[in-house]
C-alpha cells in the first residue's frame, strides 16, 4: 500500500496519529495488526462520512474523539501479556527473589524502612503544609499585618483607623476584613459558658466565600447600628441548642447581654480558630468608640482577598507605599509601621513549622538515597556471583537491552516489596508519632493516609526502584562473555565493579554525615534549652481560670477574689496561692512607657516590648520567683494609696543602673500626658520567661489588684504533691462563693509548659531517629563491602601471608581500604553540611549552624562506626589459613 | 466468558454485526453501547469463538488504496448464541437493529 511520509500523514490525520501512539502499549505481538485494524476502521469512517480534506471541524474533532475508544481496546489487549517477555521476566524476578531470600529480605526491608519514613514524613507534610484550605480560591487569601521594623516585631494587629486607610487606598484586594478573637460568656444558664468569640467585620464571611449553613450573617448596616445579634459556629449550635433548625431568631445571653442568633456557620468553617464559636459584628466590641479614632498598631487582624491578577509581591509593595503614605500623613502613630502581607496557608502553619517539617523531609529523602545506596551495593555484590548467568545469556544472544530489562524488573520486584513494607511501617509509625505530637502543629491530627500519598509511595518506589536498580543493571550487562565464561569467577568483580561500589559507599558516609550533623545540632540546641531557667518553678502549681459574670461590680470582683485566696490558701495541700491577669505572655505586646526624670524634657516616652499583668495574692511565692530588692505587694495597696509597682530585672536593667536605684521611681504607661496614673516601684522581682523558653523575657509590669481590679483572672496554686488531684476542691470552693462564676479547665502548670517543648522535642527525636538509621545503614554499607571483598581476596591474602606478612599488616591492609572510604565520605559530607546546615539556623537555640562541638563530634563517631565494621571482616582476613587459602577454588 | 451466558451489550454487538455492521464505530451508532464496552467485547467475542476475523486479501486493499481491512464474521456458535439471546432479550428484535446493511464495498 501507498504511504505518504510518515510525519505529514499524522499532522494531517490527527485521529491516525493517535492509533500510532496507543499501539504502544500493545504487546509488540500484537501491535502491528492491532494498529492497521485501527486504521482501516478509522479511514472506512472516513469514507463514510466525505473526503478527509472537506471535514469540518466540528466532524473532525468528533473523528478523534471516537478514536479514543482504541484506547480501551488496547488496555482489553494488555491480558494477551501473559505469555510476553514483561511476564517472564516477572516470573524469572520472582524465582531469583525466592531462590536467595536473605538478600531478598535484607534488601526489601531496607527500602521499607527508607520508604517508610518517607511516607510516613509525607503524610505529615501532606496534611499539614498541603492540605487545601475549606474556602474557594484560598491561594488568594492573604494576611495584613503592621509591622514595626525599628523594633523587629512582626505580625501585629492594626487599629481601624489605619484598617479604612489601607480598604480606601489599596487597588490590590477585592476586599478587606478584620476581626478580633476574643472569648465571651454564655449567661443566662445554670452552667455559665466561656466560648471563644470573634469580632468580625460583615465582610469577612463573603471574603472567605463561605455561605452560613443556616440563616445569615450580619450586614454592613446592622454593623453601624450594633445590632445585638450573633451567628454561631456548628458545635455551639449543637451544644447549646441540640442542632435545632429553630435556632433562628432565639436568643443567647451573651457576657450578660441578650442577643438574637441570625445564622449557623457550617462545620468545617473554624475561623480563624478551631475553636472559634461565635460570630458578633465587630462594633459590639466593648470600647469601639475608643477603638474606631485610634490609628497606628491596635487590636484587629486583617485579612484580605486578592485581585484575580495580582500576585502577594505585587500587593506587598503596594502596601508599603501606603505604609510609607500613612507614616507621612500621621507621624506621630504610625512612626516606622510597616505592613506585611502573608499568604494564609503559610499563616496558619507558622514559618517554623514549616522549616521543621521540610528538614525532616529532607532528611528522610536522605535516608531513602543511603538505603537505595544500600540496596544497590546489594545487588552489584550479588551480580558479581550472576556474573556467569549473564555471560550465558549474552552468548546465547540475549541484546544488552535485554538483560536491564531483566534486571530492572527485579529491582522493581523489590521496590514494590519495599513499598508495601514501607506502607506498614507507616500506618504503624503514623498512629506512634500522633500520640507524641505536638498538639501546637495545626491539623497534625488529621494526618492519614490517603490518595495523595498513596500515589506518593508509588512515584517514590519506582524512583527508587530506577535508582538502585539502574547502575547494577548497567554494570551487569557489560559483562563479557569470553572473559567471565573462561575463568569461571570474579572476572569484573575486581575492578569496576568495586570501584562503583566504593563510590556508593562514599556516598552513603557524606549523606550519613549531613544527616547525623542537622541531628547533632538539633540535639545540642535542645540540650541547651534544658539548661535554661523559666525563671519560676512550675513544678507542683495548679493552673485554672475563673471570672465572675461580666454585669457584677468591679468591687465584687475584689471581694470574690480575696475570698477564693483565703479559702484555697486553706485547703490541705495547699502551700500557696495566687493570682494573676495571664501567665503565658502571647503574641509580641509593646508600647510606650514614659519614666519620669527629673528633667522634664528627658521624660521622652520609649516604646519597648513589655506585659502589664495584675496581680494579687501570693503569686511569686506561689511560682518561686525571686525577689531582688524592695518588697511584694500588701493590703495596704488599696484604691486610696499611691498607684504602686512591682517590675522585673530586664525592666530594671532597661532604664537604670541598677535594682536598687530602681526603687523608688516613677513610671507610667503611655506618654508623660497620658492620664495613666504615675506608678511608684516598690519592688524588683526576676525574669520569668513568659512566652517561651526560647525567648529572654521581655520587660514585665505587675500591678496591684486592689488598685486595678481585672474581671477573668488565672488562679496559680503550690501543692505539696500532684498538683491535678486537689482539682476538684479548688473548683468545689469557688462554686461555692459563686455559682455563677465561670471555671475553665484545671491542667498543671508543667503540662502547660509541655508543649512548649514538645515541638522540639518532636523534631529533634524525629531527626535523631532518621540519622541513627542512616549511620546503621551506611555501616552495613561498608561492612558489606569489605566483607565481601576480603572473600574475593582470599587467595590474595594467602599469598601474602604465606611470603610472610604478619596477621597485623593484613589487617591495617584491610581496615585501611575501608577507612580510605570512609574518610573520603565523611570529608565530602562535611563541606556540604557546613553549607546545609544553614537552613537550619531559625531551628537553632543557643548553637550556631557551624557548632564546633557537632562538627567534631559527628565525623569522630562516624569513623569510629566505620572502624567498627571494617575491623570484623579485616579480622576474619588476618585469621586466613595460608595453606587453605592458596589451595581455595 | 462461558458459553452460556452472554450480556445484553454483547448480544447487540452480535446482532449488529450479524446485519453487516463490520466496524466498531458503525456498531456504536446503531446499538448506542459505549466504545468503552464494545472494543472490550469484541475481543472477548472473538476469544469465546462467536466471532471470527479475517483480513480482506491485500490485492483488494490495493486496489482502492487503503489500509488492509479486518472483517468480523459470526461463527456458528455465534448465530446459535445470537438466537439463543434473542430469545432472552426482546428488545434485540427493535427495528433499528434489524436494519440490515449493505456492505459499501466488496467483501474478502
Amino acid at each position: 500500500m501507498s504511504q505518504p511520509p510518515r510525519r505529514k500523514r499524522f499532522l494531517k490525520r490527527p485521529h491516525l496519529a493517535l492509533i500510532s501512539l496507543l499501539g504502544v502499549i500493545v504487546p509488540r505481538r500484537l501491535r502491528a495488526d492491532w494498529r492497521q485494524e485501527w486504521q482501516a476502521e478509522l479511514r472506512h469512517r472516513e469514507e463514510l462520512l466525505a473526503k478527509w480534506d472537506q471535514l469540518n471541524w466540528h466532524t473532525k474533532l468528533d473523528l478523534l474523539r471516537r478514536s479514543t475508544s482504541a484506547f480501551w481496546d488496547a488496555l482489553w489487549m494488555q491480558t494477551y501479556r501473559w505469555e510476553d517477555a514483561m511476564i517472564q521476566d516477572l516470573r524469572f524476578a520472582v524465582r531469583m527473589l525466592l531462590k536467595q531470600p536473605g538478600f531478598t529480605v535484607i534488601a526489601a526491608f531496607t527500602l521499607a524502612i527508607g520508604i517508610g519514613a518517607n511516607i510516613t514524613i509525607f503524610s505529615i507534610v501532606n496534611s499539614v503544609l498541603l492540605r487545601r484550605l475549606p474556602y474557594p480560591k484560598a491561594d488568594r487569601l492573604v494576611f495584613l499585618w503592621s509591622e514595626s521594623n525599628t523594633q523587629n516585631i512582626k505580625e501585629k494587629p492594626t487599629a481601624y483607623g489605619n484598617i479604612s486607610e489601607w480598604r480606601e487606598q489599596n487597588n490590590s484586594f477585592e476586599d478587606l476584613a478584620f476581626f478580633d478573637p476574643t472569648s465571651v460568656t454564655l449567661t443566662g444558664t445554670d452552667e455559665p459558658e466561656q466560648v471563644m468569640s470573634v469580632h468580625a467585620s460583615a465582610s469577612l464571611f463573603s471574603l472567605l466565600g463561605v455561605a452560613p449553613a443556616l440563616g445569615r450573617t450580619f450586614t454592613d448596616d446592622e454593623e453601624q447600628q450594633k445590632v445585638r445579634i450573633a451567628v454561631l459556629s456548628h458545635s455551639l449550635w449543637q451544644r447549646r441548642f441540640g442542632a435545632s433548625p429553630g435556632v433562628l431568631g432565639q436568643t443567647l445571653e451573651i457576657d450578660g447581654v441578650t442577643s438574637e442568633v441570625i445564622g449557623v456557620m457550617p462545620e468545617h468553617f473554624q475561623f480563624p480558630e478551631n475553636n472559634s464559636d461565635i460570630w458578633l459584628p465587630h462594633t459590639l466590641i466593648p470600647n469601639w468608640e475608643t477603638q474606631k479614632a485610634q490609628r497606628g498598631a491596635g487590636a484587629w487582624r486583617v485579612i484580605g482577598r486578592l485581585k484575580e491578577q495580582v500576585s502577594s509581591e505585587q500587593a506587598q509593595a503596594e502596601m508599603s507605599t501606603i505604609a510609607q503614605g500613612l507614616e507621612q500623613a500621621f507621624p506621630d502613630l504610625n512612626k516606622g509601621l510597616g505592613i506585611s502581607v502573608v499568604p494564609f496557608q503559610l499563616q496558619l502553619t507558622g514559618s517554623n513549622v514549616r522549616l521543621a517539617l521540610w528538614t525532616l523531609f529532607g532528611a528522610v529523602v536522605f535516608v531513602l538515597l543511603i538505603a537505595c545506596t544500600n540496596v544497590a551495593n546489594l545487588m552489584l555484590a550479588r551480580s558479581i556471583a550472576r556474573e556467569r548467568e549473564m555471560a550465558i545469556r549474552i552468548a546465547l544472544g540475549a541484546s544488552r537491552l535485554r538483560l536491564i530489562r531483566q534486571l530492572l524488573t527485579e529491582s522493581g520486584l523489590l521496590a514494590i516489596l519495599g513499598a508495601a513494607g514501607g506502607l506498614l511501617i507507616a500506618s504503624w509509625s503514623i498512629q506512634v508519632l500522633l500520640r507524641f505530637s505536638p498538639l501546637s502543629i495545626r491539623d497534625l491530627d488529621k494526618v492519614a493516609i490517603d490518595a495523595k500519598v498513596l500515589a506518593f509511595t508509588t512515584v517514590v518506589s519506582l524512583l527508587t526502584a530506577l535508582l538502585f536498580g539502574l547502575a547494577p543493571a548497567l554494570k551487569i550487562s557489560q559483562a563479557h562473555p569470553g572473559i567471565a565464561l573462561k575463568e569461571g569467577r570474579s572476572a569484573s568483580g575486581g575492578v569496576g565493579s568495586r570501584r562503583l561500589r566504593s563510590l556508593l559507599v562514599i556516598t552513603e558516609f557524606s549523606l550519613a554525615v549531613l544527616l547525623l550533623a542537622g541531628a547533632g545540632l538539633l540535639i545540642r540546641s535542645f540540650m541547651q534549652l534544658q539548661r535554661v531557667d523559666f525563671g519560676f518553678d512550675p513544678q507542683n502549681v495548679l493552673l485554672l481560670q475563673t471570672a465572675p459574670a461580666r454585669n457584677s461590680p468591679a468591687d465584687q470582683w475584689c471581694f470574690f477574689y480575696q475570698q477564693v485566696s483565703d479559702r484555697i490558701a486553706a485547703l490541705p495541700g495547699v502551700v500557696a496561692a495566687g493570682l494573676t491577669e495571664e501567665i503565658f505572655i502571647s503574641g509580641n505586646p509593646d508600647g510606650p512607657i514614659t519614666i519620669e526624670r527629673a528633667s522634664a524634657d528627658s521624660s521622652e516616652p520609649v516604646r519597648i516590648p513589655f506585659r502589664r499583668d495584675v496581680i494579687s495574692g501570693d503569686v511569686f511565692q506561689t511560682l518561686r520567683v525571686p525577689l531582688h530588692t524592695g518588697r511584694f505587694f500588701n493590703a495596704q495597696d488599696n484604691p486610696g494609696a499611691a498607684p504602686v509597682s512591682i517590675i522585673n530585672e530586664t525592666m530594671a536593667r532597661r532604664f537604670w543602673a541598677s535594682n536598687q536605684e530602681a526603687l523608688g521611681q516613677r513610671f507610667k504607661l503611655g506618654s508623660g500626658q497620658s492620664r495613666n496614673p504615675w506608678l511608684t516601684i516598690v519592688g524588683v522581682v526576676g525574669d520569668m520567661r513568659r512566652q517561651s523558653l526560647e525567648r529572654e523575657s521581655i520587660a514585665q509590669i505587675f500591678l496591684p489588684y486592689l488598685q486595678i481590679p481585672e474581671r477573668r483572672m488565672n488562679l496559680l496554686i503550690r501543692t505539696t504533691s500532684e498538683p491535678t488531684q486537689i482539682a476538684a476542691a479548688v473548683r468545689n470552693e469557688i462554686r461555692a462563693i459563686d455559682k455563677t462564676v465561670v471555671i475553665s479547665r484545671s491542667s498543671s502548670l508543667e503540662s502547660r509548659l509541655a508543649d512548649d517543648v514538645a515541638q522540639r522535642r518532636f523534631q529533634t527525636w524525629l531527626l535523631t531517629l532518621f540519622s541513627v538509621i542512616a549511620l546503621l545503614l551506611a555501616a552495613v554499607g561498608i561492612y558489606g563491602l569489605i566483607h565481601q571483598s576480603v572473600a574475593l581476596r582470599t587467595r590474595e591474602i594467602g599469598t601474602r601471608l604465606a611470603l610472610g606478612a604478619q596477621p597485623r599488616d593484613v589487617l591495617r591492609l584491610i581496615v585501611g581500604q575501608g577507612m580510605s572510604l570512609a574518610f573520603c565520605g565523611i570529608g565530602v559530607g562535611l563541606l556540604a553540611a557546613l553549607g546545609l546546615t544553614r537552613v537550619l539556623t531559625n531551628l537553632l537555640f543557643g548553637v550556631t549552624a557551624t557548632d564546633p562541638t557537632t562538627f567534631i563530634a559527628t565525623p569522630l563517631l562516624l569513623l569510629l562506626v566505620a572502624l567498627l565494621a571494617c575491623y570484623l571482616p579485616a579480622l576474619r582476613a588476618a585469621r586466613v589459613d595460608p595453606i587453605a587459602a592458596l589451595r581455595h577454588e | 466468558m462461558g458459553k452460556g451466558f452472554m450480556t445484553y451489550a454483547s448480544a447487540v454487538i452480535l446482532r449488529a454485526i450479524s446485519n453487516g455492521y463490520l466496524y466498531g464505530f458503525d456498531i456504536i451508532d446503531i446499538t448506542g453501547v459505549p466504545g468503552g464496552t464494545v472494543y472490550p467485547a469484541l475481543r472477548r467475542l472473538e476469544e469465546a469463538g462467536y466471532l471470527v476475523s479475517k483480513w480482506e486479501k491485500q490485492s483488494i486493499s490495493q486496489s482502492e488504496p487503503r489500509p488492509q481491512r479486518k472483517y468480523y464474521e459470526l461463527t456458528r456458535a455465534g448465530r446459535e448464541a445470537l438466537a439463543e439471546a434473542i430469545k432472552r432479550y426482546r428488545l434485540l428484535e427493535q427495528p433499528q437493529l434489524q436494519r440490515v446493511r449493505e456492505p459499501k464495498t466488496s467483501r474478502a
